[in-house]
């Protein structure tokens, strides 16, 4: 498949999500909006933590984002980890099923 | 009582003042307010994309440049009519809240405080925005680097929502005066609501004022140290550079 967008509009503002998968793994993902997130680079380890991890568990995902806002003290008023994974699932929406 | 200073760029070249920004956050010697006047520039937030946001075509006359901070796009025409401003501050919990809304909502206060005073329905609306009669006159962005924080915003005098829909990334069959006309719906700016052109200048000495009111402080006008002008020269590289504005 080729690369798909997403938006979700968190309380803390518009997040884009362009993501290229492979099979159910995430090869590639690119976040940008207009929301806040300190520290602002952390947003990358974001992006890192996910690219390979299947899609099959949305739990994952939000687990993941968790652990990376939790080891980089990561702040992100009116924007939760969840959020991003919602704006991941409005990209896939083809591709979510069952407990998604 | 505590002096911070006072620093008035003008009329700037925006990709000059990003790099001013980032240099007086990482080596003021002390607290710091600032003022510039930006014309024809996009400044994008720091989690923003230009191919996204924008209509490349449609802004060639504009000046483009990234910023530090999160946030959304601040637009300015060539009317010059608005207040940009600058605070840089040590985060010691009292002026500058740790909070991070706190700490918006700490700077703000002294715009609302500036329309109250014209007389308008002024108020804070979380995370980073200042309205007035729920309509959005004031969009604020904020970054921190150790104990410091750096908040830029903008005042609206005047505005050309037309202008700014036009060089937006919108596409051409959902462009229209309907779309202009909801974007308008959602802002405001000061002559609108004052019904005359205010003079910019009396707007900064009551912001001045202000300031120096609700942090019981006094601002001492100065310009850039060397220090700071060295690393915003260094700087200014980085912010001309296709690599960082076009991310």
């Amino acid at each position: 498949m080729g690369t798909r967008t997403g938006l979700h509009k968190s309380r803390g503002g518009l997040i884009r999500c362009e993501v290229t998968l492979e099979d159910d793994r995430i090869m590639d993902i690119i976040l940008s909006g207009d929301f806040f997130l300190y520290p602002e680079d952390a947003l990358l380890h974001i992006a890192d933590a996910l690219r390979g991890l299947s899609i099959s568990s949305r739990e994952l995902l939000v687990t993941t984002i968790h652990d990376v806002y939790s080891k980089h003290e990561i702040i992100s008023p009116g924007c939760e980890p969840i959020d991003f994974v919602s704006a991941i699932a409005n990209a896939l929406k083809e591709e979510m099923e069952g407990d998604w | 009582m505590d002096e911070w200073r006072l620093i008035e760029f003008g009329v700037v070249d925006i990709k000059y003042m990003m790099a001013m920004n980032e240099a007086i956050l990482r080596r003021a010697p002390t607290n710091t307010v600032f003022f510039w006047t930006p014309l024809k520039s996009i400044i994008l937030g720091f989690f923003q994309r230009a191919s996204v946001e924008l209509n490349l075509d449609r802004c060639k006359d504009y000046t483009i440049v990234r910023r530090i901070s999160g946030g959304g796009i601040a637009f300015s025409d060539d009317h010059g009519r608005q207040i940009n401003y600058g605070v840089v501050g040590e985060i010691d919990g009292a002026r500058f809240p740790l909070d991070i809304i706190d700490s918006y909502h700490a700077i703000c206060n002294v715009f609302i405080e500036v329309l109250k005073d014209y007389g308008m329905d002024a108020g804070f609306r979380p995370i980073n925005d200042i309205v007035v009669s729920g309509r959005k006159i004031s969009g604020n962005a904020q970054t921190r680097r150790g104990s410091r924080l750096l908040q830029n915003g903008t005042l609206l005098l005047d505005f050309d929502v037309s202008e700014m829909v036009r060089v937006l990334n919108v596409p051409s069959e959902k462009y229209s005066d309907k779309l202009v006309n909801s974007v308008e719906e959602g802002l405001t700016w000061m002559d609108k609501e004052l019904g005359y052109p205010v003079r910019i200048d009396d707007v900064k000495k009551k912001i001045i004022t202000k300031f120096e009111e609700r942090f019981d402080i006094t601002l001492k006008p100065t310009t850039p140290t060397p220090n700071e002008a060295e690393l915003g020269d260094e700087l200014f590289e980085k912010y001309s550079s296709p690599k960082w504005n076009f991310k």
